[in-house]
């Protein structure tokens, strides 16, 4: 077999995937940025926000509660409470609800734009009755 | 326009054992691309990698020869129907269509049944009635490439006619990446076909490779 008719059967195995060549990983390049509709992204997010609403609201509820009634020194323990209880709905919600993610991830809305958008939500909800409450009572 | 989905160079390891490697496939506008493969050979794995949902060892994966490390950030690239359900369940079938930017009168047009349905929660349906509103809604999202995971699976025969017939009208502008066990459906709208075995893909060039490579007996 000459040189030539090598070269030719090597390269029709390759068109024809039969064998692969691999290159060194090119540098990534990036597509332009996807535009998505705005108020779509947000109605998906409130759609995943709808899945905990409920449990963090209720823990919401329940920090102002105590809040009122005991007052100021206990927002320390309110605060973490807070935080800690988001970290368990986290959790709990990233091993339950794992398979739903594909549904945003096909619409173009990541899993860390969920969460952080859901959480910052909720946490910024929560502040903000503390401090209404305070200003309140 | 003809856009291509390639990946090769995929090697990925579950501890010391070794799922995938020296992995290449491609897929293009106007062709189905079947994968097939036994339990267990990494077929999910292979996608899951490919979507960037799964890191690996190594992997390069180009659309149009431009690589894409997380193909999941881009739905106008690729979509991807896992094996399992996914839509969440308190999702009406109006409101999936409009966030896929679908038109149910039309999916009606082709599966009648669902008819009085649309203001139906998706939890409210029939295991078959859910996977084929997933099925299709992914077939016809308006991506440049779609991985279907099982798409035939849970499907009564009729529907699976259907589907095939959708699949070759979206082929027009659009490629398909498939793999299901229902082997004879697969080969039947695949233009292109791979075995997935010992963690390599092989291009067949007839039905017969299928047999010779182990996967099932014609």
């Amino acid at each position: 077999m000459n040189k030539t008719s090598a070269i030719l059967q090597l390269s029709a195995l390759v068109t024809s995937g039969r064998i692969s060549i691999s290159l060194p990983s090119p540098s990534p390049v990036r597509y332009l940025p996807l535009i998505m509709n705005p108020l779509k992204i947000l109605n998906l997010i409130l759609t995943f926000y709808r899945s905990f609403f409920l449990a963090t609201s209720l823990i919401t509820i329940a920090c102002i509660s105590i809040f009122w009634k005991y007052g100021i020194s206990t927002f320390s323990t309110l605060f973490w409470f807070k935080i800690i209880t988001l970290a368990i709905v986290y959790y709990f919600i990233r091993t339950t609800k794992t398979k739903e993610f594909y549904y945003y991830q096909n619409l173009g809305v990541s899993k860390v734009l969920l969460w952080t958008s859901t959480l910052t939500f909720d946490f910024v909800i929560f502040l903000c009755s503390l401090i209404l409450t305070y200003k309140i009572r | 326009m003809t856009h291509t989905f390639e990946a090769d160079g995929i090697i990925l390891d579950f501890g010391t054992r070794r799922i995938l490697s020296n992995i290449y496939f491609k897929c293009e506008t106007g062709k189905i691309t079947g994968i097939l493969g036994r339990n267990g050979q990494g077929k999910t794995c292979l996608m899951n990698v490919a979507y960037g949902s799964l890191n690996a060892v190594s992997k390069s994966v180009r659309f149009d020869n431009l690589s894409v490390f997380e193909a999941f950030k881009r739905p106008d690239l690729l979509t991807y129907l896992p094996q399992f359900n996914f839509i969440p369940s308190f999702l009406s079938l109006t409101r999936i269509f409009t966030d896929f930017d679908l038109n149910y009168d039309e999916f009606v047009i082709l599966f009648p049944e669902f008819k009085a349905k649309s203001d139906f929660i998706i939890k409210k349906l029939s295991g078959g009635q859910r996977r084929l509103i997933e099925v299709y809604v992914m077939i016809k999202s308006k991506a440049k490439f779609s991985m279907l995971d099982e798409p035939f699976s849970h499907l009564m025969p009729l529907q699976i006619e259907k589907i095939k017939e959708i699949l070759h009208n979206e082929k027009k502008t659009k490629g398909f990446l498939i793999t299901d066990h229902m082997f004879r459906q697969v080969t039947d709208i695949c233009d292109n076909l791979y075995v997935l075995t010992d963690g390599k893909v092989h291009l067949t060039n007839d039905i017969t490779d299928i047999e010779t490579l182990g996967y099932a007996r014609l």
